[in-house]
């Protein structure tokens, strides 16, 4: 057992289980990127790697007007749309499926973890991730991602780029809850997660998602 | 629609490609051989010892690329002590180990005959060297019938466990790719048999290269064309089985999951296309089919060795095109990601590995007297067998 060894065994061990999950509203989102910041902040993230962050797009045409004296003008109409990225803490991960020597691992509570001393740095939970959210850490040399902040967690603070959403558009809390705002959210608004065809069963589901950015194409 | 994203990183290039060629070409030489030595095909066991030498140095070297490109290389040995066996690669740990040391025992139990034979050579000779055969046979220095005869039984089993072995190996690396679901080119059922196909026409290729040049400066003896023209039925073999393979890839990939038609058009069929037609279907299978099927140029060890590098080429460039433009599609931007060979930590230790091989060899070669057996035993060593 690594001396991250603690980290496989979750606090809340016991009767009342939490099953951790995240809903982001993306009719809120802003685009302000302050969730990219506080992440790269709370957790030391080096340069040039990120755990969180907000991709861009800029979606619409332009109109043809013809004004009063037949004169023809093209007047955009394009919005900017947002779209936050996690780790979605799968409950059937194909990260833990392929890592070769279980240094990376599911808790009871959702949480997927990566323990940076047993990582040998192979690579292939980077390829298996559908969602591209795992990277090398330049300064550990092992593989690294969103962890929702477990370290805030285990003192009953929630993670650092749910607290600093200006928008309020990320929801944190316990999906087997039903009390929790995050599990009304689930069971009340139309959600929808990322990529479920390949069948990971994402924990982070979003709300008002546009599907077409996600389409595989290339430029 | 315009895209902001982050860029991310191609995380398995140079030294993966090189494992899967070279792990390819061990496992090629290694089936082609132990079917020789199996069926008792004469002209085949010609290259018996030479394919030996390069299974064993091989089974040596490719494990090293996988070692160079773990971000933390010191902790390799982690897959075999503390395995996850979900993981094809734990899988691939004990089949590469395994790899290994049957080539070390094939290596000892074909040769020990010959080290017995080279310290009696030594002890007449009254030479220093004695003692390194005697090492080397590990004391074993019997060389009457019964214990050759031991020693070809053993021999052939270990031939016939290591044929699945082979295969395994193969196999395995097919699957490491095949399992990351949402790597649309890498996403097919094929590509195990794809691999192994491609490994028998790559080993192939390789051992008449290697032998030619063996034969042609080291042995300095004349080549056995029927011999050769026998690795030529395992190319052609091998490119049939490869065409019809990577044409049955083509055509189903589309249809297997979400983004396959993209992927294919955007790599194969896009930006790597001219690279493809050349280099893959000309250089490496449609050309080396035409040399070694006309009756002129199959009898011809140039035209022989031209097809046997066409192939090497075409197969590394498929390799490289299939792991790299596997990576190059996008999941989650809309930009092709961009590889960036890394000269300082991938190319130049790349060429010093290959180099410390061909030091090895050339070791083996002008220092130990193994050649093919007839041409190493003595006098009295063959009076004695």
């Amino acid at each position: 057992m690594s001396a991250n060894g603690h980290l496989r065994n979750c606090k809340n061990n016991g009767e009342n289980m939490t099953k951790y999950g995240m809903v982001i509203d993306l009719r809120k989102c802003i685009g302000c990127h302050s969730c990219t910041v506080s992440c790269k902040f709370e957790n030391n993230v080096p340069f040039g790697v990120f755990k969180t962050w907000v991709r861009v797009w800029e979606k619409g045409r332009w109109n043809k007007l013809v004004d009063t004296n037949g004169k023809e003008q093209y007047i955009p109409q394009v919005a900017l749309s947002y779209l936050p990225r996690l780790c979605n803490h799968c409950d059937d991960p194909p990260c833990v499926e392929v890592c070769p020597v279980e240094a990376t691992f599911k808790r009871e509570d959702g949480l997927v973890l990566i323990d940076d001393e047993e990582c040998i740095g192979c690579k292939y939970c980077i390829q298996a991730c559908p969602y591209d959210m795992r990277f090398i850490n330049p300064q550990t040399q092992t593989a690294d991602k969103c962890t929702f902040c477990v370290h805030r967690l285990e003192d009953g603070l929630l993670p650092a780029c749910v607290t600093s959403c200006v928008g309020g558009a990320r929801v944190f809390g316990d999906l087997d809850d039903p009390d929790s705002e995050v599990s009304k959210l689930v069971n009340s608004e139309p959600v929808k997660p990322l990529y479920p065809e390949y069948g990971t069963e994402p924990n982070v589901f979003y709300i008002d998602l546009d599907e077409e950015p996600l389409e595989p194409e290339a430029e | 629609m315009v895209n902001l994203n982050i860029s991310h990183e191609i995380y398995w290039s140079v030294f993966i490609i090189h494992y899967f060629l070279l792990k390819g070409i061990s496992a090629g030489i290694f089936l082609i051989i132990a079917l020789s030595e199996l069926t008792e095909n004469e002209k085949l066991r010609e290259f018996t010892p030479l394919g030996l030498w390069t299974v064993l140095g091989s089974s040596f070297l490719f494990p090293l690329f996988l070692i160079a490109d773990l971000s933390q290389p010191s902790r390799f040995v982690e897959i075999l002590i503390q395995p996850q066996f979900g993981s094809p690669t734990a899988w691939g740990g004990y089949f590469i180990t395994l790899y290994g040391i049957l080539a070390v025992l094939l290596c000892y139990f074909y040769f020990r005959k010959d080290a017995a034979t080279a310290y009696y050579d030594a002890v007449e000779k009254g030479s220093g060297s004695a003692t390194l055969f005697k090492i080397l046979a590990l004391n074993k220095l019997d060389i009457s019938d019964a214990s050759i005869q031991t020693d070809k039984r053993v021999t052939k089993i270990l031939f016939a466990i290591g044929i699945p072995l082979a295969m395994a190996l193969e196999f395995y690396a097919a699957i490491v790719l095949g399992k990351n679901n949402s790597r649309a080119l890498w996403n097919s059922p094929i590509l195990p048999l794809l691999f192994l196909t491609s490994a028998i026409m790559t080993g192939a290729a390789a051992l008449l290269v290697l032998y030619y040049v063996g034969m042609k400066f080291v042995v300095r003896k004349p080549l056995n064309m029927e011999a050769v023209k026998q690795l030529g039925i395992f190319m052609i073999a091998g490119i049939l089985g490869e065409a019809i393979l990577a044409l049955i890839y083509f055509l189903y990939l589309p249809n297997t999951t979400e983004g396959a038609e993209t992927a294919l058009n955007t790599i194969f069929f896009g930006k790597d296309l001219p690279t493809f037609i050349v280099v893959d279907l000309l250089i490496g299978l449609l050309i080396p089919l035409i040399l070694l099927s006309v009756k002129q140029t199959r009898e011809n060890i140039w035209a022989n060795l031209l097809a046997g590098v066409g192939i090497l080429i075409g197969a590394y460039n498929f390799k490289s095109t299939l792991i790299l433009g596997g990576q190059e599609v996008p999941r989650t931007g809309s930009t092709l990601l961009e590889f960036k060979p890394d000269f300082t930590n991938e190319i130049s230790p790349l060429i010093g590995a290959y180099l410390g091989l061909l030091l090895i060899v050339l070791v083996i070669f002008w220092f130990l007297p193994w050649q093919p057996r007839e041409l190493t035993m003595s006098k009295k060593g063959a009076e004695q067998a």
